[in-house]
């Protein structure tokens, strides 16, 4: 007892200290631990089951696409060179099985999954023949996703901040006010808030560039250029995500802030004589997360396939640019591609959600 | 009733003192004055119960005392003086922010009423233990697992918890954590609202031991709100009755049980049963509990008093003492209106005691 300092009124503490891992303990460790894997499996199944559902319903859709894809190839050469140039069967043979379209249909499909699932192969693209689709996609997704993931984040940080002291302050004159602004601020659609940024900063102002990754000048290299570059490039279209995306996290925030300080907990934090800091990280903001990381969650699965026409814009060029191309050009793979791999972040967004809340929320089993 | 305790130093000395104090919620246009000049003496070591009917004020008076009252609530007037063991005494609702945080948990320690949500959802039992210690200056390293472990040791619970979340607990042992919680740092004064209400028998018996057992090792006074007359009869040295946003009555408890002076406490003891002496038909206070938006004018029970007469219903009474120290507000005994007393008295020695309306359905 003296070695370890001894505490008033705790005469028995060496006993008590030894009693906390107790074998009881340890044996519903076990149990847990095996709970835990039960549910990991059962996630992982059920998001290789949706993966396999989703593949299948976007081919099923493709498929349903009037009309076959080299038709419409032929067609479109037809038009360009304005004279009738009579496919001969092989050449449609050689392009049917270019893209995949020999065969019945159970054998397209069964090529389709092992192509796309097991070796990412989306096959080749019509624009940019004979590159492979998967490859313009993998290309532009770096872009996206570090200007949208990014864009997402920052604003949820800056958001739930912003929420949380406009509801701390709620009773102050100003906060209301700042409400109202942030209200009204967040229903700006972001392609809207993108105009108005290009017209003010790149237009009038001069002050960064309006479209473009990097300066036309430079071939992507590591080095300080070219990173500066980039940054300087992304400021326009990530600010007109973040400027409305993170008024929208204040505003969800200040709500769930606000029925937190209406719950007894918190004002026993208050009578317990804690700072106001530790009642804000521990008690506020502790609880107030616990939504948001869901809808973080949910957002930065959309950050790849979100925001097209930012990307549209600014001739950003990321997966957005991919797709309106592909759209206006009928590039079938490069569609599916982009479909499928919007599928598979989202989902992905999902599961590691599923896995990593429990984490967060001790409720949740 | 639990007198002659060990190291009661001056058993006179008030701890707390609570003068005129009101509490005022703004809404609908209204003013509901809840506590409207309420006023009570804590004394050092003593275990006060606050007693009265639902609604009559005693949890918003514990928030006022605490300075806890949340917007649209405010505290109009009214001093809630609180006298340090060393040093002169402070008023409460006077004090910084800072002083106020400081003296909290240190000082004043709350056990709340809504035992189920008081505790934060996502921290573990162990962590709302010790954030209390550290916000008071307690070093890291002298909150050990041994002291929290003892800690929930003292209200019966397993030191297992600790690594508990609250969703684990179940309501008993949630309010069992509160009270060990409050006690964390030996404060002079703890203030319980309704600690055992909604609990069973076993966990009731338990609340109430450690509480005794705070003052015993703490020396800790404890002003103990509850609407049940026989929890305060087990419990507490004297009662405060409230009525209306106010205390009508202040006395030793057996004073209280045995001859309770103002006639709101003689009704609402008709209206409890008891296990001992003669069965006897139980009644109940007639007419129904005023609005705080809108208090009788007088005395705030004379419309449901049977032996108010023309001065209660125009002048408010005046809390006296008698010798014993027994506090009573009512017009009936001021020496001018004696024979209107001995009328009552009279009048409730035919009835057993009683006044009132008879509660149907119960069998003699």
């Amino acid at each position: 007892m003296e070695r370890r300092g001894a505490v008033p009124h705790a005469p028995q503490e060496s006993q008590l200290a030894d009693s906390v891992p107790n074998t009881a303990l340890r044996a519903a460790r076990i149990v847990r631990r095996r709970r835990v894997l039960m549910v990991v499996v059962r996630r992982l199944g059920g998001y290789v089951l949706s993966i396999w559902a989703a593949f299948t319903v976007t081919f099923i859709f493709f498929h349903l696409i009037p009309g076959s894809p080299i038709d419409a190839y032929a067609q479109q050469m037809e038009n360009q060179f304005g004279q009738q140039v009579p496919l001969s069967s092989q050449v449609i043979a050689f392009w049917n099985k270019e893209f995949g379209l020999n065969g019945n249909v159970f054998e397209q499909y069964y090529r389709y999954l092992t192509n796309t699932l097991l070796r990412g192969n989306m096959g080749p693209s019509f624009i940019a023949f004979p590159e492979p689709a998967s490859e313009l996609i993998f290309h532009a997704l770096p872009w996206t996703v570090g200007l949208f993931g990014s864009a997402v984040l920052i604003s949820w940080i800056m958001g739930l901040v912003a929420g949380l002291l406009l509801a701390w302050f709620k009773d102050t004159v100003v906060a209301p006010t700042l409400t109202t602004l942030a209200l009204a601020g967040a229903q700006i659609p972001y392609y809207l808030a993108a105009l108005g940024l290009v017209f003010l900063f790149a237009f009038i102002l001069l002050w960064l560039p309006q479209q473009g990754a990097y300066a036309a000048s430079l071939t992507p290299h590591f080095d300080f250029r070219f990173i500066g570059s980039v940054l300087k490039h992304s400021i326009l279209p990530g600010c007109s995500l973040v400027i409305t995306s993170f008024l929208g996290w204040a505003i969800s925030t200040r709500a769930l802030v606000v029925s937190i300080m209406g719950e007894d907990f918190l004002l026993y934090a208050e009578a317990k004589g804690l700072r106001t800091g530790t009642i804000l990280r521990h008690y506020v903001l502790r609880n107030a997360m616990l939504p948001q990381i869901t809808g973080l969650g949910i957002s930065l699965g959309f950050a790849v396939n979100g925001a097209y026409l930012v990307s549209y814009i600014f001739n950003y060029p990321g997966i957005g640019l991919l797709l309106v191309n592909a759209l206006t050009q009928l590039d079938y793979n490069v569609l599916e591609g982009i479909v499928l791999i919007s599928i598979v972040t989202v989902l992905t967004a999902n599961l590691l959600l599923d896995l990593c809340l429990p984490l967060v929320d001790p409720r949740i089993e | 009733m639990w007198g002659g305790v060990d190291g009661l130093t001056e058993p006179d000395k008030p701890v707390l003192e609570v003068e005129d104090l009101a509490v005022h919620y703004h809404g609908a246009g209204t003013t509901f004055r809840v506590v409207d000049g309420a006023s009570l003496r804590l004394r050092r070591e003593e275990i006060l119960g606050l007693a009265g009917e639902s609604g009559c004020g005693k949890s918003t008076m514990v928030e006022g005392i605490l300075r806890l009252v949340q917007a649209p609530g405010e505290i109009p007037s009214g001093r809630v003086l609180f006298h340090p063991r060393t040093g002169p005494a402070v008023d409460i609702l006077r004090l910084g922010a800072e002083e106020v945080r400081r003296l909290r948990w240190t000082a004043l320690a709350y056990v709340p009423q809504g035992s189920m949500n008081s505790l934060n959802p996502v921290a573990r039992i162990a962590d709302q233990l010790t954030d209390a210690m550290t916000a008071h200056g307690v070093p890291t390293d002298k909150i050990t697992l041994s002291r929290l472990g003892s800690l929930l040791a003292s209200v019966g619970l397993s030191p297992d918890l600790l690594s508990a979340y609250p969703h684990q607990l179940s309501g008993g042992m949630r309010q069992r954590v509160l009270i060990a919680n409050s006690l964390a740092l030996g404060p002079d004064v703890v203030i319980a609202d309704e600690p055992t209400t909604g609990l069973d028998v076993n966990a009731q018996r338990m609340v109430l031991e450690t509480l005794l057992r705070a003052r015993r090792e703490h020396h800790s006074a404890l002003l103990f709100v509850s609407h049940d007359l026989a929890v305060h009869a087990e419990l507490v040295d004297r009662v405060a009755v409230m009525y209306a946003g106010q205390v009508v009555e202040l006395g030793e408890v057996e004073e209280i049980f045995s001859t309770a002076l103002h006639p709101y406490t003689i009704g609402l003891l008709a209206s409890m049963p008891r296990m001992e002496g003669p069965r006897k038909r139980l009644f109940g206070i007639p007419g129904l509990a005023p609005s705080p938006a809108n208090w009788p004018v007088g005395c705030r029970f004379h419309p449901r008093c049977p032996f108010a007469f023309d001065r209660c219903r125009s002048e408010s009474p005046v809390s006296r003492e008698d010798a014993s120290g027994h506090l009573v507000a009512c017009h009936l005994y001021e020496p001018t209106e004696s024979k209107r007393l001995d009328a009552m008295r009279a009048r409730l020695t035919l009835d057993g005691g009683r006044f009132g309306t008879r509660l149907q359905d119960h069998p003699v």
